[in-house]
């Protein structure tokens, strides 16, 4: 985010001599003549791309469509084979984000695994995988859900979006004897920790704040307005701070408990018997329905038609059977005594406690009735003070660098 | 204040003076708001940080405080208090929780009392497995090679109980002494005159740690499935074993809860019992209030459908019939007390009944058989061949290995299959006493309030008769092995042959009909004597032989038992496929699962292991030598 300020006038190409030599310099012990610095020849063996990247580099937050976040997961998702290979020779730079990442691979190898341990009983066997299966499909997908039923309800009524990411440049040691680190990018969710927030990437047009003071509050003012404060405050960021981390703290601790019913929901779906015929027809369906050319048709329909029919062939097997497992579920079928209402249980507590955590989060997370001063109504005498404070700031600021 | 600001070139020397010159401008505000940022010393407390030792498996007094403090943490959540540390540790808290809740979802759908036990073994060797694999098949080999502990655990100044090595750039190497570190580079081989040689050290320790944690990851998706399935296929027999002890122990207290005990888990049973005997009162009290009497009848029914006994069920129908009329509300309720306590009392007999001689000495059958036979001392290939060998083959295969034994060898196998063969036949003995005694006290008891005194005891003695049936069954099986092994001693091979073979049921009928008739209840009696010891068992045959009894010949089998080849045959093929791992199904599923899966895993890992700690591009492993006095480079 803090970009390097130089002024010094010179061109790209000329900037990284100036690394470079900062860095012959720093060797031998001359880094207090820095007109040396600005007389040096060019050097052709330098590589200029890394060394304008440094420069270049800063921490961002990235925009939130899908396209950029697609991008995203699938760049951290092959990072994952050059995490494990520096892992395991023992980079001095791994670090506890890259470790984190790799406790993806046996979260969703795990699953995958146990039931082809189920599997491995044979033809015996063949339902109870097929069910064990499905179960870990839909125990990922509670999972997700668990999240998003957190997330986007909580983006939509306070302007938080616990999704948002951003790009981390994480400096490491340095090898070389130039004094320059290599760098390294990762992808955070800006709301991550709630010790340690990272509240500067949301500061708007920070270049521009010493010119229009107010812009580098947009996306507090924003965040206000949409937690329910309908004036313009002094200084919203200071207002919604705290009530931002209140509602990171709440929501993690939402999506851990609402993973608890969602996954038994999960389960219970998965138990259910139609899922036991699952796959037994999709083979034939397939060849039939996606495979199969239609005579009397174009090629380009033929294509369309078999598309068509692949759709709904998946459509016929796994929609359906999730429908009927949701019905036998809820109906209570194949079951007795007590276990027959299981299904209402699951299905009802998950809605419940998605309500509950919701209902509690948003409430916390409101400022409606939080007592704040509306700037507009006192602009004189609150203008006032913010100008000599900023003129006071800069002229130091000024005077000091001159 | 301008000029000495002037001096300074550092950004920060600026920003510190802001408060200052504003103060010098009389602004109150700002003073106020900066004053406790820029002017309040950071008081510096002294660490209290301490290593502590990990465990292989998660102690549960520790478990127990890590729920406690999870409810804790979630109740404070709740109200947005809370830091990183403590929400993430929620998660491990939910995860445990919701996976117990899996496994009691799955276990409500499981049939048998087994399937369902299995589900919670499932869910514990699942976590089992997440703990040990890198707690012992990680850390053990690698502290082992190299010396480093990568399960070292810390409590941090707030009390955070930490893994050491979890993040490689905040690693509290100030908690260990040189002395440690020291120990760990003795065993790395790092030179001992070299510069910085803790450093050099700690370096060391932290690739090997970020190695182990890389191969953690890339190992523990496999490893947990594969670790817990073969775990929880191995428990099984001791899950077994473990349910036969609680469900015989639940239903003695079931038992001595209908005898009217005051021991605590009789009590708790009977005021259960007597809960739910209130609610059904009251409903049955509402029904009388409406006039319903063909509610009361279809109560009455429902309530009479529960009793196992069909001999009961039969007996009490008459008056189950007519309290439907009745209108009298002293007259029903009381006939539901004594219903209701003749229930109570016929499943706690039955109860005991499955749990003891159905389930329990079900479940051992195979061993105490496999048992015989190894006492037998018959080589592996005559086993071999008894497993795959005719019904007919059966028992000329055994006389064979008998007839081939010393009689002194013989007798000291009589001894021993005596001993193993008793002890089922005591317990079945023993479990009967308690049923008889039960059956005719309190069950005869509460038979007797509904039905009268005559018509009760005819009926308990049908039940006594019929739940017997299981003893003779066992006694006859157990003790004809013991007999025709006792009357085998110096006779000829024909003969141990047919006392071998025994009685088999299936054709018991027509085969004990015509002995009847060739040579009358004499010669009947010599035959039955052959294979059962029981005077009890012989009296029972040949009454239903004799008068052709044939509502009795479905029980003929279970008197007679399991022949002595049948039993001994059985033992060779389970000991056969035992072997073999069981069967060909589960050796193919071991084979998959165990050996493959889980031998490539552990090859691999091991092989990873072993490649720790050695230098690379990221690890030079360049050491600078200290310089010693009088060992300086010459000038």
């Amino acid at each position: 985010m803090i970009k390097t300020d130089r002024t010094n006038n010179l061109s790209p190409s000329q900037q990284n001599i100036y690394f470079k030599k900062l860095a012959a310099d720093l060797k031998a012990n001359k880094a207090n003549q820095p007109e040396a610095v600005k007389t040096c020849e060019m050097d052709v063996s330098l590589d200029s791309k890394i060394y304008d990247s440094i420069n270049k580099a800063h921490d961002e937050i990235l925009p939130t469509d899908i396209k950029t976040k697609t991008r995203v997961n699938i760049t951290q998702a092959l990072s994952l084979p050059e995490y494990a290979v520096r892992g395991l020779k023992g980079d001095p730079d791994a670090n506890f984000f890259e470790f984190l990442q790799l406790a993806k691979i046996p979260y969703y190898v795990g699953g995958p695994i146990l039931a082809l341990c189920f599997a491995a009983g044979g033809d015996a066997a063949k339902a109870i995988t097929r069910q064990k299966a499905v179960g870990v499909g839909l125990f990922y997908l509670a999972a997700m859900l668990a999240s998003k039923a957190i997330n986007v309800p909580v983006k939509m009524f306070t302007g938080v979006d616990l999704d948002q990411s951003y790009k981390k440049i994480v400096r490491l040691r340095t090898k070389s004897p130039d004094g320059l680190s290599p760098m390294r990018k990762e992808y955070h969710k800006v709301f991550e920790s709630t010790d340690f927030t990272y509240f500067d990437l949301l500061r708007h047009g920070e270049d521009k704040a010493a010119h229009n003071h107010r812009i580098i509050n947009k996306n507090f003012n924003d965040i206000a307005k949409k937690m329910g404060i309908n004036h313009n405050l002094n200084d919203s960021d200071s207002t919604v701070k705290p009530n931002v981390k209140k509602l990171i703290i709440m929501s993690r601790a939402w999506k851990y408990a609402l993973t608890i019913p969602y996954a038994a929901l999960a389960i219970g779906l998965s138990m259910q018997d139609s899922w036991k015929n699952l796959g037994n027809q999709l083979k034939n369906d397939f060849v039939r329905n996606a495979l199969t050319s239609k005579q009397g048709m174009s090629p380009l329909e033929n294509t369309w038609f078999r598309i068509k029919g692949a759709g709904l062939t998946l459509k016929g097997q796994f929609w359906n059977t999730l429908k009927n497992s949701v019905k036998d579920f809820w109906n209570g079928t194949g079951a007795k005594g007590i276990t027959k209402y299981y299904g209402k249980a699951a299905v009802i507590s998950a809605i419940t406690a998605t309500l509950l955590a919701n209902w509690s989060i948003l409430r916390a997370g409101s400022l409606k009735d939080k007592k704040s001063v509306d700037v507009s109504k006192f602009p004189d005498a609150i203008q006032e003070k913010r100008k000599n404070l900023m003129k006071n700031a800069f002229d130091i600021v000024g005077k000091s660098r001159a | 204040m301008v000029n000495s600001l002037s001096q300074n070139n550092n950004i920060n020397s600026a920003r510190y003076s802001v408060p200052t010159t504003i103060l010098n401008n009389n602004s109150q505000y700002m003073s106020d708001l900066f004053k406790n940022f820029y002017f309040v010393k950071p008081t510096a407390i002294p660490p209290k940080g301490h290593l502590i030792k990990g465990t292989m498996i998660p102690r549960p007094g520790d478990v127990f405080k890590e729920y406690c403090s999870a409810a804790k943490t979630f109740y404070k959540a709740l109200k947005g208090e809370g830091g990183d540390y403590e929400i993430g540790k929620l998660n491990d808290s939910a995860i445990g929780i919701g996976s117990l809740g899996i496994a009691s979802l799955l276990a409500s759908k499981a049939t048998t009392p087994m399937a369902k036990a299995m589900e919670f073994v499932g869910f514990g060797t699942w976590f089992l497995a997440m703990s040990v694999w890198p707690k012992f098949f990680i850390g053990k080999p690698v502290k082992m090679l190299t010396g480093v502990d990568i399960n070292q655990e810390y409590v941090d100044s707030q009390g955070r109980r930490k893994r050491f090595f979890q993040d490689p750039q905040y690693l509290p190497w100030d908690l260990m002494s040189d002395e440690q570190i020291n120990k760990v580079g003795n065993k790395l081989r790092i030179p001992e005159n070299i510069e910085n040689r803790r450093e050099a050290i700690q370096d060391k320790m932290k690739q090997i740690a970020t190695q182990s944690n890389t191969l953690w990851m890339l190992t523990a998706g496999f490893s947990t499935p594969i670790l817990s399935s073969l775990m929880a296929d191995k428990l099984r027999d001791p899950v077994k074993k473990l349910l036969n002890i609680v469900n015989t122990g639940l239903a003695k207290f079931k038992l001595s809860a209908v005898n009217g005990s005051r021991d605590l888990i009789s009590s708790l049973i009977n005021k259960v019992s007597n809960m739910k005997s209130s609610a059904g009162e009251k409903k049955l009290g509402n029904l009388l209030a409406e006039g319903n009497s063909a509610g009361i009848k279809e109560f009455f029914t429902g309530l009479s459908d529960k009793l196992t006994s069909n001999e009961v069920k039969t007996a009490i129908s008459e008056k189950i019939s007519d309290i439907g009329n009745s209108t009298k509300k002293e007259e029903v309720l009381g006939l539901y007390k004594k219903l209701t306590g003749l229930l109570k009392a016929d499943q706690a007999l039955y109860g005991y009944h499955k749990a003891t001689l159905v389930n329990g000495i079900g479940n051992s059958w195979a061993d105490v058989s496999k048992n015989i036979l190894k006492a037998l001392k018959m080589p592996k290939d005559l086993i071999k061949k008894l497993a795959d060998a005719n019904v007919d083959k059966r028992a000329d295969i055994i006389s064979q290995h008998l007839h081939s034994m010393k009689p002194e060898e013989l007798a000291e196998v009589v001894h021993k299959v005596t001993k193993v063969a008793g002890k089922p036949v005591n317990q079945a003995k023993s479990a009967q006493g308690i049923i008889s005694t039960f059956i005719q006290k309190p069950f005869k008891r509460a038979l007797e309030s509904i039905i009268g005194n005559d018509n009760a005891v005819n009926i308990a003695g049908k039940v006594e008769n019929s739940l017997g049936n299981r003893v003779l069954d066992i006694e006859s099986s157990f003790d004809g092995v013991v007999h025709a092994l006792k009357n085998s001693k110096g006779k000829s091979m024909k003969v141990v042959t047919r006392l071998l073979g025994g009685i088999k049921s299936s054709d018991a009928l027509t085969e004990l009909t015509e002995v009847m008739k060739k040579g009358g209840e004499k010669a009947l009696r010599n035959r039955l004597g052959e294979s059962l010891t029981s005077k009890k068992t012989i009296d029972k045959i040949i009454d239903v032989i004799k008068n052709q009894d044939s509502s009795q010949f479905k029980s003929l089998g279970k008197w007679l038992g399991q022949t002595p080849q049948d039993l001994i045959a059985d033992a060779a093929r389970d000991t056969v496929t035992y072997n073999n791992w069981l069967t060909l199904k589960y050796r193919s599923w071991f084979q998959k699962v165990g050996l493959i899966g889980g031998g490539v895993l552990l090859g691999l890992t091991l092989f990873t292991i072993l490649r720790m700690g050695k230098s690379n591009n990221y690890n030079p492993d360049v050491y600078k030598s200290k310089e010693v006095a009088g060992n300086e480079p010459s000038k």
